[in-house]
């Protein structure tokens, strides 16, 4: 940056409090998404935390460590940690990093919003966790939270409800700030189909996010009127209905993992072209690919019901849409592929990981079609068959995208380097250990093995110890993690602008780091134009 | 790489612009989460 | 020729299935893969799972022997230099349309067995599930019988937190009943699942499927089992603390040794009315 530029920078807002009053008020985009970074780490350890009481229980048949009521807390709470604490606010710190930078923006539209809706989290899930430590326990009825049974929850109840309440409620003023965002204040030139497709599909996510939490808010509200305010929403004997509740969540519930996934596909396209020096292939039609999927996914709910005892009309619908699905992810993984195809590849840990998700991420999606046809699924519902499904497209999918991004963008966030041996190495035992963990999954659940059972019958005791020992070098090998990014905050070879010799994009103009305001000046149409070199 | 700054005024009516979005988005996420209980009533 | 996905796709699927198909049954015996089962409908899953799994395999190697490729061959360490080509609408076109006819390929059979399972008209016999927390209650629509089916007592004292007992040495470990379901061999069955409390599913592999058990509704579902047997499943919906310890066990006999079984156990239940504290009779008569 030139010294005129500068000093222009410092006029405006020199002045920032510091200590634990700057991460209180900050306004920052740069400043929230390092808070809502470093929260979603916290949480995905304490999550990691309960899924190694699992594994642990399920390393042998027999119950050696936890009572069955303990242990539905585990997968329940673990579900909603992982899912609500550690995935969606890593994905809304990365927007908030990212999002103005790559569009020229000086940063997000409404900051004080911003400030709140980080802050919203701490609070809602310390009144979550601490249902553990009251009597009765944390709640212990899925995260799926089905009526009649979670109405059977003790004290932890209402603090469940009021807990996903307020982490819908951020996600919701997330998703309006983004949108806003993008929506308002790119800079001149920078037109919607030059967006990267991080931006697009944070877009796209951002609608889903405003459709289906607040149905998830109308159900759990629900959910407490009939616990607490005498209605019958849910309860056969009143005139109710629980198979209603399941219709209601699992309209939410289905955008809600497209959720999860749609910024991860934005990721794995920066990434791959990047570290393939070449361009994405098909940028137009991956947008309309995400548009799709986001469309079709508002249509397939009932696919997590199929079991439930609907008209034979409704499970032809819910298979036929679903099975849909597979055409425009399909069109993106070929399209992935297409892009490495007589390109010039190089294979830095962002790009390990990405090309992982581009082979795991697949392989769940292939378990997924399995699960969209009904007649089949009639087996494997509720069956280890779909666990394994779910695992593979939210940890070798989701994870494996957002620790790509991490390693891709902590240069330029950090103006270090992070080591690159300590990346590869948190990398290879990752990858091994969490097919360990999951592959076998799929053969318990087709050989018999019903989800959410803290003991088993001896026939899958084999697989459980796999998956078990896969499950403890998974979860120790993410500390690696932590050393790699605390190393890299710390110090490190000091990173250029660009940092990665295929990067484009108007985060790579900034410097590394980027100044704590940037783009309080617009950059030149020419260099959006240009392809942002 | 510096273009002109954007000026106040362009600045405010963006901020305006960005304001009525999230107020639009806002009041249709409040619709949809009275109408699940609405309809079910 | 080379396998790439744009020869006949459909020669490639019959091949997969069929190299699959022969150690498929094998494969369920080490606990890999979905059993046949013992009904006419287990076995319909059972074909379509292994199209479906030969589909995915096919498609598989095919998109991961590129992705391999392409790792290898171009590599910026191996000279390679970067194309810049980065679009071809035929290309889109054909990577769209193909999957979609693949996808059509499988809904045709996958519709005619969801219309089978569907199909529960003309059964010979009802029986009624319910699901309680944390048992099953069966009643025989057509006989009059009815009865609970607990976790057998073995099982639940070994599965206790820190009991000490080696599961390995309980027969059945969490898969035995005190009360079996008996059942007839070569009979259409129909089963009506509810429940009396929160929501459970009934599911035995054998019979290829399962149903939710909701309080306020009646599932319906049907299963004519082909092979005398004892079959084990368990519950398939979280039903509380001990949704992992209700399991179910059907013993299908022959229609002489059901016959047997249905007098004996009526007979029982008169035996036991007998015996009650206050005979019904008598109630009936003051």
């Amino acid at each position: 940056m030139s010294e005129a530029a500068t000093h222009h920078e410092h006029d405006h807002h020199d002045h920032h409090p510091s200590g634990i009053s700057r991460w209180l008020t900050t306004t920052n985009h740069k400043d929230i998404g390092t808070m809502y970074l470093i929260f979603s780490l916290i949480m995905f350890f304490i999550g990691g935390t309960m899924a190694m009481v699992i594994r642990a229980e399920l390393f042998q048949p027999g119950l050696q460590f936890v009572d069955p009521q303990f242990f539905n807390s585990m997968t329940t709470m673990h579900a909603l940690v992982m899912i609500f604490g550690a995935v969606m606010p890593a994905w809304t710190g990365f927007a908030n990093w990212m999002i103005p930078m790559m569009i020229g923006a000086p940063d997000m539209a409404l900051p004080r919003l911003n400030n709140w809706s980080f802050w919203i989290l701490p609070f809602a899930f310390t009144l979550l966790l601490s249902t553990v430590f009251m009597p009765g326990g944390g709640p212990a009825g899925g995260w799926t939270m089905y009526p009649p049974l979670v109405l059977q929850t003790g004290a932890a109840f209402p603090f469940l409800i009021f807990a996903v309440h307020f982490m819908g409620a951020s996600s919701i003023a997330g998703a309006i700030n983004i949108i806003a965002t993008v929506f308002n204040m790119r800079a001149p030139g920078m037109t919607l189909m030059k967006l990267p497709l991080f931006v697009w599909t944070w877009i796209i996510t951002a609608f889903l996010l405003i459709a289906s939490i607040p149905v998830l808010a109308g159900a759990v509200t629900m959910l407490l009127t009939d616990k607490f305010f005498g209605t019958a929403f849910f309860s056969a004997a009143g005139g109710g209905d629980p198979v209603m509740f399941q219709h209601i969540f699992w309209f939410f519930g289905h955008p809600e993992v497209y959720i999860l996934i749609l910024p991860a596909f934005g990721i794995v396209s920066a990434i791959i072209p990047t570290f393939a020096r070449k361009p994405l292939f098909g940028y137009a039609s991956m947008v309309y690919a995400s548009a799709a999927i986001a469309f079709l996914s508002f249509i397939v709910w009932a696919h997590h019901m199929f079991t439930v005892g609907m008209p034979l009309a409704g499970e032809l619908f819910f298979m036929y849409t679903t099975v849909l699905i597979a055409v425009p992810t399909g069109v993106k993984v070929f399209n992935w592929v297409a892009t490495m195809w007589q390109s010039s590849m190089t294979f830095e840990t962002p790009m390990l990981f990405a090309i992982a998700f581009l082979v795991l991420f697949t392989i769940g999606g292939f378990s997924g079609l399995m699960l969209g046809v009904t007649p089949v699924d009639f087996q494997y519902h509720d069956t280890y068959f779909v666990v394994a499904h779910f695992h593979y497209v939210l940890v070798t999918g989701a994870v494996y995208a957002l620790m790509a991004g991490t390693y891709f963008w902590l240069p330029k966030w950090t103006g270090h380097m992070y080591d690159e041996g300590l990346g590869k190495l948190h990398f290879w035992l990752s990858t091994i250990s969490v097919n360990v963990l999951f592959f076998p999954q799929h053969f318990l659940g087709l050989a018999g093995m019903p989800r959410r059972i803290p003991d088993y019958s001896v026939q899958f005791a084999d697989f459980n110890m796999v998956s078990s020992i896969g499950g403890f070098v998974f979860g120790l090998s993410q500390l690696l993690f932590v050393v790699v990014v605390v190393k890299c905050v710390k110090g490190g070879a000091k990173a250029t602008d660009q940092v990665w010799e295929g990067a484009h994009g108007l985060e790579w103009t900034l410097s590394s780091p980027p100044p704590y305001h940037s783009f309080n000046t617009p950059p030149d149409p020419a260099t959006i134009e240009g392809g942002m070199r | 790489m510096g273009n002109h700054p954007i000026d106040d005024e362009t600045r405010a009516a963006q901020q305006r612009a960005a304001t009525r979005t999230a107020i639009a988005l806002a009041v249709i996420a409040f619709v949809i989460y009275a109408w699940v209980f609405v309809s079910k009533l | 020729m080379t396998f790439s996905k744009f020869s006949n796709p459909w020669r490639k699927i019959a091949l997969t299935s069929a190299i699959l198909g022969l150690p498929g049954t094998a494969m369920a015996e080490w606990g890999l893969n979905l059993p046949r089962g013992v009904t006419p409908y287990s076995n319909t899953v059972y074909d379509l799972h292994m199209l479906i799994l030969g589909v995915c395999v096919v498609v598989g190697i095919v998109v991961f022997g590129l992705i391999l490729y392409s790792i290898i061959a171009f590599r910026k360490s191996a000279g390679a230099k970067a194309a810049q080509w980065h679009e071809s609408t035929k290309v889109e076109i054909l990577w769209t349309l193909i999957p979609f006819m693949i996808l059509i390929g499988m809904a045709v059979p996958a519709t005619h067995a969801l219309i089978m399972m569907e199909n529960v008209s003309n059964a010979d016999m009802t029986i009624k599930v319910t699901g309680y927390q944390w048992k099953w209650h069966y009643q025989y629509l057509d006989e009059g019988i009815n009865f609970f089916s607990t976790i057998a007592n073995d099982s639940n004292m070994a599965r206790q937190l820190k009991s000490g007992v080696d599961p390995n040495t309980v027969p059945n470990y969490l898969l035995e009943v005190d009360n079996h379901l008996v059942v007839p061999v070569g009979k259409k069955i129909r089963f009506l699942t509810t429940a009396g409390d929160v929501i459970h599913a009934w599911w035995v592999p054998a019979l290829g499927w399962k149903r939710d058990a909701i309080p306020g509704y009646i599932n319906e579902s049907w299963a004519e089992i082909q092979t005398p047997g004892t079959y084990r499943g368990q519950c398939a919906e979280l039903c509380g603390k001990d949704h992992g310890f209700m399991p179910i066990v059907v013993d299908a006999l022959s229609a002489e040794d059901y016959a047997a079984w249905i007098a004996k156990t009526k007979a029982a239940t008169q035996h036991a009315d007998a015996d009650a504290v206050v005979p019904a009779a008598a109630v009936a008569q003051q």
